[in-house]
């Protein structure tokens, strides 16, 4: 174990080198940058490659090459810039290339306030990129947690062949805590294909959905295409089959695996009668509010998702159906409740504590909403 | 250099069962893929190592045809790909033909950005002054005064000339050649491909269907004739430049040295790990 | 509950205060064996406008990370030590910058006034040294870091030629703090 000081965003380089990552390409945004100066630093020692492109669309397209060509492949940027990512995101999906994008969110919509915090991409993180897509979207609450998800989402990446997005946000990819960061990290490589180049298709799922991945350049000599193909990688013409095979599978190889993708935390959830709901820094708020609370005698609890998409539904639902009411805490103007009262599907009440001003959403705002509920369940 | 023939090159480089295309009769694609795919073979390349990567479009669907690595991705974004192909495998022989629509609209901030940085990725640029696939709207070639589906009173905009562009931004090998003078197309990309440094290569192709028969070139044969007389090559105008009038010079326009960008990387890694002999 | 002090280092962006967040967070996460949490909070330039570091320090893991009540504030402008001493925790400390003339500020609190930025460049020629002389007038006025502990940290941040001017600085800060304590 290495004891270190670091922010998130230098966790999610040191996750990132340490996991594999050997291609960087970017654009300079705030709150994000220093991802990719430290990038800049570190990857050629590790006969990495670093690059700086001339917009966020080439980033994005740049990663999505590197990783056909065999490199695990990473960008990070910040609000602006993942609107523009979006397009390339989405070419990530459809070539199943394995990639990671960080965005560490500040306060939108459009340039919106640069150096301040805010949750407000959850939905873009999920529904950015046009058409019917899966995604995967982990956010971290801490600096150590910065690394381990940066681990996390380079090996789901790889493992599943599709761009995971780590979602972080101003406070955490600023934040300075000390980190033990441990000697060696699991790592996970694409599958690549055994049989010879005659016998491949690149695009068939297998048992588990996900295809062998030749890297460009040693013989397999496929078509890594956007239009939507066959398992050829043949545009499909008027196969509407082969069409509703792919979206299909693009689809299940997530969902089949959602116990290695979806993660949670939970305290307290056994003896609550009300549990906050939140994620990455604000989440750090509410664990403040639920032990203050839980000391003046309210029945309170944490549910902390750490995994935002696929949405862990089931839990939220069995949760829900335990409890009196969830309280969803968040930086935004309300996103990721809809999808909590969704999910609890009158179980439970659902109550709401938003701000949206550029702020850290403090524990006695959290606090004084709890108390707002108990008030009115007396 | 004798010509590959047609049968030995579908034999050896297309992909069973890709032809016919889908390119209307006289649309100039198919005999620029043929040129580029005769150069690649006239430099004995490894065909393993070859990718072919292409955006959207009618040049979009070159990579369908050929038995090589291929990419087809978002409209615009080729070279951007290209560029990550390349700097994550710099053995790879990384060729990007793109439509005018693709390369010079869409794809312009990245055509000038990657003949700037000068990566070693050789762009064919399949010039026919429309956009075919979409229904011949204007490009950023279109003459002024050509008709098109968006221009229907006449075009007000001037065209790129790309060959002028792509030296301004820094291209270390630049060329214009069309799909009449066909072995001259094959010299100039095989030149372009052998270069080390960012390769450009405008060629001039007819799209009779969408740009043609809105302009008085109701056949494709009107518009071979056309682009035999708009075109004067580089020696006559070195010749001749008073008798240039207007015409498009074709050859290779510029061809220097220049600092590439994967062998600068390479020596970067070198002076971060610290070896002083890098 | 646990023990949770929390720090806020505010002035203008320029003057070293999210560098001087990272020694004392450095300080006492590393050298001090305690859990801390810091953020830098500041706007898009880098020569104007508020900038402020918030430390939190804890004997165990910090739940939340940024300042609620500060328990030790050093304010470089009289609009902080007004803003920041309100919300100060009573018994807290508040490090004034004694250029700046400050009046009204809660009587519940240990306020010293320390000519920072006057030592940073009096005394050292550098007056965006004044970052670290707070540091050292910090560790003498409070138990929230001990001086040796800044030592070590601007010794392995602190390149070559500006680490011993760095040491000064802390130094210059301390002995300003012990005599801050006697008067």
């Amino acid at each position: 174990m290495t004891t270190m000081v670091l922010s998130g965003n230098e966790a999610c380089v040191e996750g990132a080198l340490r996991s594999g990552v050997r291609f960087f390409a970017g654009y300079p945004i705030t709150p994000s940058s220093e991802i990719a100066e430290e990038m800049a630093r570190r990857l050629p020692a590790l006969g990495g490659k670093f690059i700086q492109m001339e917009d966020e669309l080439a980033s994005m397209a740049a990663v999505v090459g590197a990783s056909l060509a065999g490199l695990k492949a990473m960008t990070a940027t910040s609000g602006p810039g993942f609107s523009l990512m979006q397009e390339n995101i989405g070419m990530a999906v459809m070539l199943e290339a394995p990639c990671v994008v960080v965005n560490v969110q500040r306060a939108g919509p459009s340039t919106g306030w640069a150096t301040w915090p805010a949750q407000g991409d959850v939905m873009a993180a999920r529904w950015g990129t046009h058409g019917d897509h899966p995604a995967i979207v982990l956010t971290p609450w801490s600096v150590k947690e910065s690394f381990e998800l940066t681990v996390r989402a380079v090996n789901l990446a790889e493992r599943l062949r599709t761009p995971v997005i780590l979602l972080s946000d101003a406070i955490i990819g600023r934040l300075r805590e000390k980190v033990d960061l441990p000697p060696s990290v699991p790592v996970v490589d694409r599958p690549r294909p055994a049989m010879a180049p005659d016998h491949y298709r690149p695009y068939a799922g297998g048992p588990d959905g996900v295809p062998p991945m030749a890297d460009f350049g040693t013989g397999y000599r496929w078509y890594a295409t956007t239009t939507t193909h066959n398992e050829r990688g043949y545009p499909v013409g008027v196969d509407a089959a082969a069409a509703e095979g792919l979206l299909k599978r693009l689809h299940s190889k997530i969902h089949d695996h959602q116990d290695e993708v979806v993660l949670t935390e939970g305290r307290w959830l056994e003896d609550s009668e009300v549990v906050v709901v939140a994620y990455g820094s604000v989440a750090r708020s509410a664990l403040a509010a639920v032990k203050q609370a839980r000391s003046r005698g309210l029945k309170a609890g944490l549910l902390r998702l750490v995994t935002l998409w696929p949405f862990p539904s089931q839990l939220i639902s069995q949760v829900a159906q335990r409890i009196r009411g969830l309280l969803v805490a968040e930086m935004n103007m309300g996103q990721m409740v809809e999808k909590v009262r969704e999910a609890s599907c009158g179980a439970s009440e659902v109550w709401s504590v938003a701000r949206f001003n550029g702020q850290y959403l403090m524990p006695e705002q959290i606090l004084d909403k709890l108390e707002e509920v108990r008030r009115a369940w007396r | 250099m004798a010509l590959m023939r047609n049968r030995d090159m579908v034999e050896r480089y297309f992909r069973r069962g890709a032809l016919p295309t889908t390119w209307c009769p006289g649309c100039g694609l198919g005999t620029a893929t043929g040129a580029m795919v005769r150069a690649i073979d006239q430099l004995g390349l490894d065909a393993d190592k070859v990718v072919i990567v292409t955006g959207i479009g009618c040049s979009g669907q070159v990579y369908t045809l050929l038995n090589f690595d291929g990419f087809h991705g978002t409209h615009g974004r080729a070279l951007a790909a290209a560029t990550g192909i390349k700097f994550a495998n710099p053995e790879l022989t990384v060729i990007a033909p793109m439509g005018d629509g693709d390369c010079a609209a869409i794809g312009g901030n990245h055509f000038i950005q990657a003949a700037r940085r000068n990566m070693d990725i050789t762009a064919i640029i399949m010039a026919n002054q429309a956009y075919g696939m979409t229904g011949g709207q204007y490009s950023p070639l279109t003459p002024m005064g050509s008709f098109t589906s968006t221009s229907p009173y006449g075009h007000i905009e001037p065209p790129f000339d790309m060959c002028a562009l792509a030296i301004a931004a820094g291209a270390t090998y630049v060329a214009r050649g069309t799909v009449y003078h066909t072995q001259e197309l094959v010299r100039l990309i095989a030149r372009g491909i052998a270069h080390r440094g960012f390769s450009v290569i405008e060629v001039l192709a007819p799209c009779p269907v969408q740009f043609g028969r809105r302009n008085a070139m109701a056949t494709p044969v009107d518009m071979f004739r056309q682009l035999q007389r708009a075109t004067v090559s580089v020696r006559e105008a070195e010749l001749h430049p008073e008798a240039i009038g207007g015409r498009a010079v074709r050859g290779v326009l510029r061809e220097v040295e220049g600092p590439e960008f994967t062998a600068e990387y390479e020596a970067l890694i070198r002076r971060a790990k610290g070896d002083t002999h890098g | 509950m646990a023990k949770r002090t929390e720090v806020v280092l505010a002035g203008l962006a320029g003057q070293g205060l999210v560098f001087a967040g990272t020694i004392l967070a450095d300080a006492v996460g590393l050298y001090e064996d305690k859990f801390i949490s810091q953020l830098g909070f500041f706007s898009i330039s880098a020569r104007t406008g508020p900038s402020r570091s918030e430390v939190v320090i804890g004997d165990e893991e910090i739940d939340f990370p940024a300042a609620t009540q500060p328990d030790i504030v050093v304010a470089f402008t009289r609009a902080d030590a007004q803003l920041y001493g309100a919300r100060m925790r009573p018994g807290g400390v508040l490090i004034v910058d004694s250029d700046q003339e400050c009046s009204c500020l809660p009587e519940s609190l240990l306020i010293y006034r320390i000519p920072l930025v006057s030592i940073a460049r009096r005394e050292l020629g550098e007056p965006l040294l004044a970052n670290l002389v707070a540091l050292g007038a910090m560790a003498a006025l409070s138990e929230v870091v001990a001086l040796e502990s800044l030592e070590q940290a601007v010794a392995s941040r602190v390149p070559g030629a500006r680490t011993e001017t760095s040491l000064e600085a802390l130094r210059k800060g301390y002995s300003a703090g012990l005599l801050a304590k006697k008067t």
